[in-house]
């Protein structure tokens, strides 16, 4: 049972990875006042182009910063067209969004002749596991934390990065205080442009992470439409946390305790679509709990008065 | 102001027609490059839809949908609120649509009748759910994309719940439902092709939408909500509500698409995925600059590149999904406003000081 127990808690964290990046992503846009829907195009070019370059350089490096590369230059086309040339931001990110479902799958046709994915077509790099010693010889505990992708361990730094530079640095102030009230920012000399490029360049720099697990740490190759949904999850996950790092987190691994309990349901009789339904459901219901509260809080701060 | 509005208009066309061109000079350009035989690739892109009657019939049996949810994604976009709902509602609509024609084929309704109720349940359908985010945004101020977004995936594995457990046809392999019966399809115009008689239903529903978006009070406090909300509520349009009834709208007929594209083109309810047709919808309303007179020209124009493309998909080296990078490049450069803009301004500078000459 304990064993079960501690295999399920590990299946948590491994699913749980690419919601953190993601959620983590989303909290620097919502800082500076902006909403990140494309987080899910972000996560799909790296993670095609991790493959395809680790692959054709057998080099890990060229290929994740390959990745890296391919997320920023989305989000530089996002900013470009939403913050110079003035389109409609969830539009742009709406549509990048199924540019990149299916144009992933014609690159990769290109560069494969695959359709469905690049399992035997390339030879890509991965990135490895990581025993942590000592605490792996921790009965339970160590089965839990020990063993993960490096990527995993990354995941939760980045947390406690994004948290630093959101709440201990300059630059994490001006994010902050564009995304309060952007003409205010700007009387004090902060371009509210800039900052926008910025923060949605780091957030394609994080989710680029989340892309590159998926495709070379969770699975070790690339198949089409493989974020599924990913980003969307995570992009909820921040929105129920108001855009706190800590708190998405952990709403991210709550939507991970989801989708690692439907994976286990799809074996019994139970209908894992139900399961697979939670963590939009509970988005929205705890969306609505929030406007609640905020209505009740205003209601009594003016009966004080 | 009489002149500069000319202007604009004339501008948007041209700028429209630009976009269209950079686009299809990107998407020839793929072809060719990548194609071994890029003549008959371009041909059969270009003029593919065109070549026999069954792939006309292919690029009406994607126009018709487009239709509704263009006509249906005007009322939100004109509106200004960026609900997305219209992709869960369309692939809800087809799955309940489809359920309740299994159920009631043996009553024995006439056809007109079966029909017509049918597609009322795909409109109560979109009532039903689209009214869900459009409420919460106006009555509760709770972000409509998020929570739109967050109930297309719900409703995507509540259709797919529902077709395992309650209409699962055990006669075949592949996860679909059961056979829906003739009487409720939608008759083919031309046999054996993909028109149907739906493309009446799609008809009739533009024209209602840029009926009440031009000649009823209720389409201009729509546009006036989405252009200008804070004269809006000065002038004491009744904004919580006018929002709530376009949005709904929206997804009303959303889910008339989607119970008009299951009952003219499908045997079965099998939509395993979501179909983007809501999403093709906004493009459509991008397309027509939200403007219902023009929302069959954008159905149109996307019908026929996707047709375009599927047929080079079977009948060439390249795969459909070039597409849709075409498609982001059309929405970037025709919802940019800036795009092109100096040149417009200039036009309309240029404009004005002859007009001013003119005075003086």
């Amino acid at each position: 049972m304990l064993d079960t127990v501690a295999k399920f808690l590990f299946a948590v964290i491994r699913v749980s990875t690419p919601l953190i990046f993601g959620a983590v992503a989303a909290c620097v846009t919502r800082k500076a006042g902006l909403l990140n829907l494309a987080i899910e195009s972000m996560m799909l070019a790296s993670a095609l182009t991790g493959v395809l370059v680790s692959g054709a350089t057998q080099s890990l490096m060229l290929g994740m910063l390959a990745g890296f590369c391919a997320a920023i230059a989305i989000t530089l086309i996002i900013s470009y067209s939403s913050f110079v040339l003035k389109c409609d931001l969830y539009l742009v990110s709406i549509a990048m969004n199924t540019a990149l479902v299916g144009g992933t799958v014609f690159v990769m046709y290109l560069c494969t002749k695959q359709k469905a994915n690049t399992a035997g077509a390339i030879a890509s790099l991965y990135v490895g596991n990581l025993d942590i010693p000592l605490i792996k010889d921790i009965p339970f505990l160590g089965q839990i934390i020990s063993g993960h992708n490096v990527l995993t361990y990354l995941s939760f730094v980045m947390v406690a990065l994004v948290w630093y530079l959101l709440y201990k640095t300059k630059i994490g102030l001006r994010i902050r205080s564009v995304g309060e009230n952007p003409q205010a920012a700007e009387s004090v000399g902060i371009s509210p442009t800039k900052i926008y490029f910025l923060s949605f360049g780091m957030s394609g720099f994080i989710a680029a992470l989340g892309g590159m697990y998926m495709s070379m740490g969770y699975l070790t190759w690339f198949a089409r439409d493989m974020i599924a949904g990913r980003g969307m999850i995570s992009m909820s996950a921040m929105n129920i946390a108001s855009g706190e790092p800590i708190q998405a987190t952990l709403a991210a691994m709550v939507f991970g305790a989801a989708d690692a309990l439907s994976n286990y349901m799809q074996l019994g009789s139970f209908p894992s679509e139900l399961i697979s339904m939670f963590p939009y459901i509970c988005t929205i219901v705890i969306l609505v709990l929030m406007a609640v509260a905020r209505t009740l809080k205003a209601t009594v701060e003016r009966n004080k008065v | 102001m009489k002149e500069t509005r000319k202007i604009e208009f004339g501008f948007e066309i041209f700028r429209i027609v630009v976009a269209l061109a950079i686009a299809y000079g990107i998407a020839l350009l793929c072809i060719m490059l990548i194609s071994e035989d890029p003549f008959q690739a371009v041909y059969m892109f270009a003029v593919g839809p065109f070549t026999s009657v069954r792939r006309f019939g292919q690029l009406f049996g994607k126009f018709i949908p487009y239709l509704l949810t263009g006509a249906g994604m005007c009322f939100v976009y004109a509106s200004n609120r960026f609900n997305l709902i219209g992709e869960g509602v369309y692939l809800m609509s087809g799955c309940l649509v489809t359920y309740a024609a299994v159920n009631m084929g043996d009553m024995g309704l006439p056809h007109l009748v079966f029909v017509l109720l049918l597609i009322l349940v795909g409109a109560l359908t979109g009532a039903v759910f689209g009214s869900v985010p459009a409420v919460l945004r106006e009555k509760m101020g709770i972000n409509e994309t998020v929570v739109s977004i967050m109930m297309n995936y719900a409703l995507l594995y509540l259709a797919t719940y529902l077709v395992k457990t309650k209409m699962y046809d055990n006669s075949i392999t592949y996860m679909a439902s059961k056979q829906i019966p003739e009487d409720a399809k939608l008759t083919a115009l031309i046999s054996k092709t993909q028109l149907h008689g739906g493309i009446f239903i799609g008809l009739i529903a533009v024209g209602i939408t840029a009926l009440i978006f031009y000649r009823t009070a209720l389409g201009y406090d729509i546009r006036i909500c989405g252009a200008n909300p804070k004269f809006a509520k000065a002038s004491g349009i009744n904004m919580t509500a006018t929002l709530i009834l376009a949005q709904v709208m929206g997804a009303v007929l959303a889910g008339i698409g989607g119970a008009v594209d299951i009952l003219g083109i499908y045997d079965r309810y099998m939509w395993t995925a979501l179909t983007n047709m809501g999403f093709d919808g906004l493009i459509v309303a991008v397309l027509s600059k939200k403007n219902p007179i023009f929302v069959p020209l954008g159905a149109f124009l996307l019908a026929y590149m996707r047709t375009g493309a599927s047929i080079l998909n079977y009948t060439s080296d390249i795969p459909i999904e070039f597409v849709d990078i075409m498609q982001a490049i059309i929405i970037l450069l025709i919802a940019a406003e800036h795009f092109m803009g100096r040149y417009k301004e200039k036009l309309i500078f240029k404009a004005s000081r002859k007009k001013n000459e003119g005075v003086a």
